[in-house]
């Protein structure tokens, strides 16, 4: 859901024209009867918030310890109320889609970055390639990922399987692989002379797990199984795996945190999942100034792994990022417009206006308004955004008065002179 | 023709005004060109005997000695009040993509130096957007002139808390070295340097040697970024009569976990991706119970970065090519913002972002 910042009370006042006279001024309080000060000062920001038209708040988030940040242009300096609406949600799936999560969790398992445990980079396997095809007796099989253990000489190539069914003349040419072939297809550098061997992985949902080992039975594949789910990644079939590899995996993988996204969608995607990546792009085209991108260099950076593609795959997100390019042009018309290949131009996005060049909001409320990005939502804190911090309110007061009273040298900052 | 050598009497840090040094990070193919855009035209740029260093004059006030040494990290030199030559080089980074300051993360202030005697410390600790108002830390504004003064933030640092809102934001330091005399630098997070002593060289060399661990930084960020190279042509060429793609992969995503809890995950998005400083992400998040993606831009730069988050953690998705500073800035806008305790979940980052200095400088 798109939502944006509207003014208080509904009506078409932009943010940056408070109602105040003074839009500099905010409520301020002299206490005298400490009594009842508190009660009159809940009045005044209730009115204040109830009555926008009347009382306006102002003043800047204190960003002075930054450059860029109190007197940056970006920011702005007067803030309106602003009225409470739920918080944008993007378009496009949450999560990984399931199909994806075998591929998604081996590389997980394979990288050590931290978060969910890294038995197969523990253990010394490094992520070397994806997508790998390799040519089998004549025939071409196509690795999806290949691992590699540069300490043991040991190649894994994992078949991460998408739904139930076992392909079993693809497992046969798997099995059929050498250490050899994968190294050159995988263009895959061995740093030591260790003898070389290779295995087949298969991953699969853990609700699928069944029927892979089924379908392996069947095809006479003496293959083990990754078994992914929700919590855990579980090796299957032990004894068929290499001794490094059932070592490595000996107890269940548990996810502490959810399974990293390395190929966060694929051509088979639905439409929406290209709209983030899509228009963040186009964002990134903005800031950047750039008149236009092609649909081409669009999907090529919106797609950041579509090298492990084939011509077909890439031609489908070729369109389904054209598809999302022209959505997002359409809810946006006066800033982009999709445009269709000519004799001398390719089918291109053109950015008509940028909020680096002219957004009148300024540029940081310019970007906040791109497609609706911007949105307010039920805050936990009492305080009004923008609101100067009645705390600090006599600081500045309080050094002129003092400073015009004495003659005491100040030792101030060293650097601010 | 003015020389290095000239550049103590130039930008003394022996006179009543502190000699200032402030760190630009730059990507340009061109560096004369870019440092004639970046002054206004060719005209402002006078070159010296030094082919790494020249003098742009920025006003008629005002002038820096820019030293590019370090191709990526340039130290412009001034003797100019700080406030007119802070703006005038905000401006420059504002106005461009491929140029940002040197964001320190908290430790590499903490450890600025070895064997240097902090003098004076603040935390500017500001969790006002990110920090729920019944924090136990939500503010914390602490500034302290005394001998080993980083003492009371380790102190504080010490309760478990207050431990998320301590971040150094500026630390002053003296150094003595038995042959470059006396020196006391204050440092500031966003690369700002301002010195006193008796030798520019000195001065010259301790900003070199921050700027050498904060590289070291980007480095391992960025050679961490995911990479997709297609597979190499001899391969594809095997395999031409097939619909085959390939390609080998490289990096891994950068992890980063809280030490204090996001309690409100979409109200926290909602602040991290408004597009405002000083974080200046742009990013439409989607968000579940308990986590929200999104491909956010990093305004600055404008590059786009993957961001995972969980309620006390953070996956950041850098892509080849992208830089390394939009990720140091992430971390030391979040050590000021949210939680100055946090950790990078890679043993060589955080090892790289609480890098204590070696004793190479104090000899």
């Amino acid at each position: 859901m798109a939502a944006a910042i509207l003014p208080t009370g509904g009506s078409a006042k932009r943010p940056e024209e408070t109602a105040s006279a003074y839009p500099g001024s905010f409520i301020r309080a002299i206490i005298i009867d400490s009594g009842s000060a508190g009660g009159r000062l809940a009045v005044s920001n209730r009115r204040a918030l109830q009555e926008p038209g009347i009382v306006a708040y102002s003043g800047q988030p204190d960003t002075s310890d930054v450059p860029g940040g109190a007197h940056s242009r970006s920011t702005p300096i007067t803030f309106a109320c602003s009225v409470i609406m739920p918080v944008a949600r993007a378009p496009g799936r949450q999560g990984v889609e399931s199909r994806l999560v075998p591929v998604n969790a081996i590389l997980d398992l394979a990288l050590a970055d931290g978060l969910n445990p890294a038995p197969l980079a523990d253990a010394g396997w490094t992520v070397s390639a994806l997508e790998v095809p390799v040519k089998v007796n004549g025939e071409t099989v196509v690795c999806d990922v290949v691992l590699f253990n540069p300490l043991a000489g040991h190649l894994l190539a994992v078949e991460a399987k998408s739904g139930a069914n076992l392909e079993p003349e693809q497992g046969r040419r798997l099995t059929a692989l050498t250490p050899q072939l994968l190294v050159i297809a995988g263009g895959i550098t061995v740093p030591k002379p260790v003898p070389l061997r290779c295995g087949v992985l298969y991953a699969c949902l853990a609700e699928n797990a069944d029927r892979i080992c089924l379908g392996a039975d069947e095809a006479g594949l003496r293959v083990p199984v990754l078994a992914v789910s929700g919590s855990e990644a579980t090796l299957l079939r032990p004894q068929l795996a290499d001794p490094l590899l059932s070592a490595a995996l000996s107890s269940p993988a548990v996810w502490t945190y959810p399974i990293a996204r390395i190929v966060p969608f694929d051509h088979e995607s639905p439409a929406e999942a290209f709209d983030q990546p899509v228009r963040s792009e186009l964002i990134s085209a903005m800031t950047q100034q750039r008149p236009s991108i092609t649909i081409r260099a669009l999907t090529e950076q919106a797609v950041r792994h579509f090298p492990i593609y084939g011509r077909a795959a890439q031609n489908r997100l070729l369109r389904a990022v054209r598809e999302a390019a022209r959505r997002a042009a359409d809810a946006e018309p006066e800033r982009f417009r999709y445009e269709r290949s000519t004799g001398v131009t390719e089918e291109r996005v053109a950015v008509l206006r940028s909020p680096e060049t002219f957004d009148r909001r300024g540029r940081t409320q310019g970007y906040q308004a791109v497609w609706g990005s911007r949105a307010t939502r039920s805050r936990r804190q009492a305080e009004i955004p923008g609101q100067i911090d009645l705390f600090s309110e006599f600081d500045e007061a309080e050094r002129v008065a003092t400073e015009e009273e004495s003659d005491n040298g100040n030792e101030g900052d060293g650097d601010a002179q | 023709m003015t020389s290095r050598s000239d550049l103590s009497a130039n930008v003394p840090v022996d006179g009543n005004v502190p000699a200032k040094a402030f760190v630009l990070e730059v990507h340009t193919d061109d560096p004369d060109a870019y440092l004639a855009e970046i002054a206004g035209g060719r005209g402002n740029v006078q070159d010296t005997d030094d082919a790494f260093l020249s003098r742009v004059f920025a006003r008629s006030d005002g002038e820096f000695w820019v030293d590019r040494l370090q191709p990526r990290f340039w130290v412009f030199h001034t003797a100019w009040a700080s406030a007119p030559a802070a703006a005038w080089l905000r401006d420059r980074v504002e106005s461009r993509r491929d140029t940002d300051w040197m964001w320190l993360p908290s430790a590499h202030l903490r450890y600025i130096a070895p064997e240097a005697l902090s003098r004076r410390v603040s935390t500017k600790f500001d969790g006002k957007r990110l920090v729920d108002s019944d924090d136990a830390a939500r503010d914390l504004k602490v500034q302290l002139s005394g001998s080993h003064a980083e003492r009371l933030l380790d102190k504080i640092t010490a309760l478990p808390d207050y431990r998320s809102a301590v971040s150094f934001s500026n630390i002053e330091v003296d150094l003595n070295d038995p042959d470059l005399g006396p020196l006391r630098e204050s440092v500031r997070r966003w690369g700002a340097f301002a010195a006193h002593g008796e030798q520019f060289t000195h001065h010259a060399q301790f900003v070199q040697m921050v700027i050498s661990r904060y590289a070291r930084l980007v480095e391992s960020i960025e050679a961490l970024s995911l990479r997709f190279d297609p597979l190499n042509d001899a391969n594809a060429t095997a395999l031409q009569d097939t619909d085959a793609g390939g390609a080998s992969f490289a990096g891994m995503p950068i992890g980063i976990r809280f030490s204090r809890s996001i309690p409100d995950l979409p109200a926290f998005c909602e602040e991290l991706f408004s597009s405002r400083a000083p974080f200046r992400l742009w990013g439409q998040p989607a968000i579940t119970q308990n986590e929200a993606l999104v491909e956010a831009v990093d305004l600055h730069v404008g590059q786009r970065i993957g961001i995972e988050l969980g309620h006390d953690w953070m996956r950041v998705y850098l892509h080849a090519g992208s830089c390394g500073n939009t990720v140091a800035r992430l971390i030391s806008n979040l050590q000021t913002r949210f939680d100055g305790a946090l950790t990078l979940t890679h043993p060589s980052l955080q090892d790289a972002a609480g890098l204590r200095p070696s004793p190479a400088l104090s000899r």
